[in-house]
């Protein structure tokens, strides 16, 4: 009977173990908590990097002067920001919240990128053929002032499982007409990633 | 009872017989060499499970490299991205499958690849987003090489040892076409004179020469960048290489020629002498070989032709010699390796000669005789080399680069052999070509491509082992029926009286011996025996020494779990008896029930029994007057050797 009792308890205790392992559990998390699962580059990294950019683009004088000399809000291309780091990296996260943050702040106006252009030209040519003459303009587009461009380096430092990780962002906004650098922003984050050199 | 334990223990540690790849590569090495790659990813994936736990890193590689070759990049990178955070992870040693590796063989730790595996996910990783036309995502993964080489070479450093492959020449040659294709030509000018730096250690220690349009390429980029003096370097470093200039407008159309086989590992056997306390032993110890497998193919020579007919033709050379590589890198480590695989087999050794000497105290000759056999089979069945590695890496990879006028191009490759002699032809899927673009074209050379149509894969790679291609199958061989018979002896066992409590006991003995058909087609086997044992109960006075026994007719019924452990059941009626020098005795019934679990090799094995008894029995005095009925219970178990015919 005591034999039969603890093959029963046992067995419960087994379905019991074995059914916690197998479920999944969901909870929400506000955007701003910082979860770091790998050590590598994720959300928590690319919102630093645009809530830095975004506050120092804006307060910068560039803006103010523009706007005394052409006497209209400046207008900005999002260019390329080249992966130069160990790591692959979501660049447009971060070069969209740049993009939202200037373009929401009134401040800026932003012209499409060169692959969007296409798609659009494409769409307004359709649409001319379509629709006639009347219907949509060509060739009213509208330049680009300035050029949002940068690049993301990383150095890696390694020794016996623990890594640094170190991560510059350096974007630059360059006056398309004279090649001058009107803006440099640049964000700096360190990580260090410990391993276990053991476990069970 | 805690030896018992331990052996059980040992029995329950042996690996569950892990996937025969000697067996299972060959089939898909020739779905390979004939490019059915979807088949052959189909074939693979229907084997995941074979690779699951500590092979999961293996076979993450392989389905890398198929859909590599498919031409399914992004899969591909998927599966290369998860196989290496999985390497990354095995910086953290597990105990338990150290241990388990240690009491069996090196089949039971994780793969995590040889250093050059580890660097060639990476490579091909990068390969995948050339292909991609990403070269930006694809010089991420050359970094990584550099990184990775940079970290062996410190950890090499601090394990004093000599290794070769310190740097990849063809990650940054491949990185210095990347930087270029993106017109970075500071950095395109650095990796290639890293490059060059590469290639003069490959050829030292790889027999790999340096790229000959290598120099073109520095020389180009030192007179773009106003390198006089580093011009001037080149020129005399490389004297055939002219640098000509690139006609404005061109572009290239780079293709990648998979070349060969790698080297697979095999099992050399050496024989040795340790001393355990003091007396010498000769054992014999595997160590894994690499096989190399011949390449036929020296060269490919690439012809693209455009609409109108004129046509653009180029030589490929090599850029990464794979099998060097790994070979190099065995001969490299093989003093480790050795040095691990003699600590293994003494560590088993010296553990199963102190079983044998305990059990030999503890339960006399025979139960000496029972471990230390049981102890031989289990070193024997567990000593194996580890031969895992990436085998669908091709031997060598080569490259031809061709600068031409943008439009669509029909691609021809024409292979050759060292002799000049030309292999056969294939054509590659159209390119395009865009002025200032690369276009990535890769192929593989195989039988299938118009040569050799009728030559056998074996032949043709003339160290390929001849077995015929098989798909895995778990099961022994299932054509014949065999026969087993089994010789079991008492290892220990317990005695309780009908009240429950422990009857002390002065020696036991028993002997059991069951025939056990191996059937044709089930995985169930069956068979007939018979058993019997006796304790001797203590007794001062030698005419009242009391003998208690069981004789049962035993059915035995076994299972199949893997192709050589299987488990099952005996289960007995039969007899019990008392018998003293003063008495007689009347048989009652008993009944027994064993689990049983074996392992077993080509015709010995081991197997271990376990399980319940009973029995009853009536002892009556000389006079025939004085009856005492008695009733026992009791667990026993047993070890023995099996053989097979």
């Amino acid at each position: 009977m005591k034999r039969l009792f603890f093959l029963t308890l046992s067995f419960s205790l087994f379905v019991l173990i074995a059914a916690s392992c197998s479920s999944k559990r969901v909870a929400r998390l506000e955007t701003s908590i910082v979860t770091d699962l790998s050590g590598k580059w994720n959300d928590t990294d690319s919102r630093l990097v645009s809530e830095n950019m975004i506050n120092d683009v804006l307060s910068r004088p560039w803006i103010g002067e523009f706007r005394a000399s052409a006497s209209r809000k400046p207008r900005v291309i999002v260019g390329t920001v080249i992966n130069k780091s160990h790591e692959h990296i979501a660049i447009q996260t971060f070069t969209n919240d740049l993009e939202r943050a200037l373009l929401n702040s009134g401040k800026v106006s932003f012209v499409a990128t060169a692959q969007e252009r296409t798609e659009l030209r494409a769409e307004r040519a359709d649409q001319t053929e379509q629709a006639g003459p009347a219907g949509r303009q060509l060739k009213g587009e509208k330049a680009a002032d300035f050029m949002l461009k940068g690049s993301i380096n990383s150095i890696l430092d390694e020794l016996q499982g623990t890594k640094v990780v170190f991560y510059q962002i350096d974007l630059s906004l360059i006056q398309i007409d004279t090649n001058e650098v009107v803006w440099i922003g640049q964000k700096k984050i360190k990580k260090i990633i410990d391993r276990d050199s053991l476990k069970w | 009872m805690p030896l018992l334990l331990l052996i059980f223990c040992l029995f329950w540690s042996f690996p569950a017989a892990a996937i025969e790849f000697s067996r299972f590569y060959p089939s898909l090495e020739q779905q390979v060499a004939q490019k059915k790659y979807d088949q052959a990813i189909r074939q693979l994936k229907k084997s995941k499970s074979e690779f699951s736990g500590n092979h999961q890193v293996l076979y993450q590689l392989e389905m890398g490299m198929l859909l590599h070759l498919a031409g399914r990049y992004q899969e591909s990178n998927r599966l290369l991205h998860a196989a290496e955070d999985a390497m990354e992870d095995f910086y953290t040693t597990s105990v338990s499958s150290e241990i388990t590796a240690f009491l069996t063989n090196d089949l039971n730790r994780p793969f995590e690849g040889e250093d050059f595996e580890k660097v060639l996910v990476n490579l091909i990783s990068a390969l995948n987003y050339s292909l991609l036309g990403q070269p930006a995502e694809a010089l991420v993964e050359a970094r990584k090489v550099d990184h990775k080489l940079g970290l062996l070479e410190a950890r090499l450093e601090n394990e004093k040892t000599k290794n070769a492959y310190r740097q990849d020449a063809f990650a940054r040659y491949l990185s210095g076409m990347l930087y270029a294709s993106m017109q970075e030509w500071n950095d395109a000018y650095i990796a290639y004179q890293k490059a060059f730096e590469g290639y003069q250690s490959y050829r030292r220690y790889y027999q790999t020469e340096i790229p000959p349009n290598l120099g073109d390429e520095l020389l180009r980029l030192s007179t773009r960048l106003g390198l006089k003096a580093d011009r001037a370097k080149w020129a005399k470093a490389f004297p055939k290489a002219k640098g000509k200039a690139i006609p404005p407008g061109y572009g290239e159309v780079v293709v990648l020629n998979y070349n060969g086989l790698i080297p697979i590992k095999k099992p050399k056997v050496k024989e040795i002498f340790v001393h355990v306390l003091g007396a010498p032993y000769l054992m014999k110890i595997s160590f894994p070989y690499y096989l190399n497998r011949a390449n036929p193919v020296a060269y490919a020579q690439l012809r693209l032709q455009d609409a109108k007919g004129k046509s653009y033709s180029g030589q490929s050379f090599v850029v990464e010699n794979i099998s060097a590589i790994a070979l190099r890198d065995l001969r490299d480590r093989i003093d480790r390796i050795e040095s691990r695989a003699i600590a293994q087999a003494t560590t088993k050794f010296v553990a199963i000669k102190a079983l044998e000497m305990k059990a030999n105290d503890d339960y006399g000759f025979l139960g000496g005789l029972a471990v230390g056999l049981a102890g031989n089979i289990w070193a024997f069945q567990t000593d194996k080399i580890d031969d895992r590695g990436w085998r669908f890496l091709p031997g060598e990879v080569q490259m031809t680069r061709l600068w031409v006028p943008p439009g669509k191009y029909q691609v021809e490759v024409e292979y050759f052999s060292s002799q000049g002699r030309s292999l056969g032809a294939e054509s590659l899927e159209q390119a395009e070509v865009k002025p200032k673009r690369v276009t990535y074209l890769k192929t593989r050379e195989s039988p299938s491509s118009g040569f050799d149509p009728d030559m056998r894969l074996a032949s043709r790679y003339r160290n390929t082992p001849d077995e015929e291609p098989s798909p895995i199958s778990p099961g022994r061989a299932k054509s014949e029926k065999t026969n087993r018979i089994e010789l079991s002896t008492p290892l220990a066992m317990t005695l309780n009286d009908s009240r429950g409590q422990a009857i002390p006991t002065q020696s036991q003995g028993g002997i059991q011996f069951s025939w056990i058909q191996w059937g044709k087609e089930l995985d169930y086997h069956w068979g007939v025996g018979f058993l019997t044992f006796s304790s001797i109960l203590p007794n001062t006075n030698p005419d009242q020494q009391l003998q208690l026994g069981n004789s049962y007719f035993t059915f035995d019924f076994r299972m199949d779990f893997t192709p050589s452990f299987y488990g099952g059941v005996d289960l007995g009626l039969g007899s019990s008896w008392v018998s003293c020098a003063s008495c007689n005795y009347s048989s009652q019934g008993a009944a027994i029930g064993l689990l049983v679990f074996g392992l077993e090799g080509e015709s010995l094995g081991g197997v271990l029994k376990l399980g319940p008894y009973s029995g009853s029995a009536t002892a009556m005095n000389a006079q025939g007057g004085m009856s005492q009925s008695l009733t026992w219970s009791g667990t026993l178990a047993t070890l023995g050797v099996t053989y097979k015919f």
